[in-house]
């Protein structure tokens, strides 16, 4: 699969999932839970209508959607979330063969995306503190 | 003391319905995830839904990893346990449920690959 569809695709999954959770107020849980279910049955449906590859789509988006169940202290606006559903489409990219059919893989690509972030995060508001709002690197 | 169990009870609940789903019902591990987050939301209060959905997880995994009833039982009383015991670490950070999952399958493969 093209890798920018990838990443397009866990962009989006991430940013619906944080945008859900957040924006419109309703948890983390409902905002992955509909991120999930959603590319779950568009892109399993756009299988069987004959479109190849699209399954793996599914399994990027719902990574995304579990990394966009990030609390707001730790990502505090979309642009920040947009680079963490990047991080998370590469990682997938680059663990596909790795601990395949453990229940929990998806979710641990996540939670190392986000750990990534905000490794990032905290390494640039030392070195460049301007770089972000003074509430940005209060976490 | 009554929380913990309804942790259990959703745990093992989640595990295996999700299981379930994606095997026996053909569906696949996404939408087997996305049904039980769906009505975990709709059923239970937040906290308890967190809870299902990431016991969700574990139930995503493949017949290789988790092979029969037993295992889920195992799986899901392992996740139950590590949600009550972790419950403020990494909170906030998006994927602590599935890493808690993951941990949580490997270790009840172990014990199923001893036992079973």
């Amino acid at each position: 699969m093209n890798t920018i569809i990838i990443i397009l695709v866990a962009i989006i999954g991430g940013i619906v999932a944080y945008y859900i959770s957040h924006d419109l107020g309703k948890g983390p849980v409902v905002g992955s839970t509909i991120v999930t279910l959603g590319s779950g049955l568009i892109f399993t449906g756009l299988e069987y209508l004959g479109v190849p590859g699209t399954v793996e789509l599914a399994i990027v988006a719902t990574t995304a959607g579990y990394a966009g169940m990030v609390s707001k202290k730790y990502v505090n606006n979309m642009t920040q979330m947009v680079v963490v559903s990047i991080i998370s489409g590469v990682l997938y990219i680059l663990s596909t063969n790795l601990f395949v059919g453990i229940g929990g893989r998806l979710g641990t690509i996540a939670a190392v995306s986000c750990f990534a972030f905000i490794g990032l995060k905290r390494l640039i508001c030392y070195k460049i503190p301007s770089f972000f709002e003074r509430d940005d690197c209060s976490f | 003391m009554n929380k913990k169990v309804a942790i259990m009870a959703c745990s093992v609940v989640s595990v295996y319905l999700t299981w379930f789903i994606n095997h026996n019902l053909g569906l696949g591990s996404i939408i087997a995830n996305g049904i039980v987050g769906l009505i975990a939301i709709l059923t239970l209060p937040k906290d308890l839904a967190g809870v299902s959905y990431t016991a969700s997880f574990v139930g995503m995994s493949s017949m290789v990893v988790v092979p029969s009833i037993l295992a889920t039982l195992i799986a899901g009383v392992l996740v139950g346990s590590i949600i009550i015991l972790t419950p403020t670490i990494y909170a906030g950070v998006g994927g602590k449920g599935g890493t808690t999952a993951a941990v949580s399958t490997i270790i009840s493969r172990l014990i199923y690959s001893i036992i079973g």
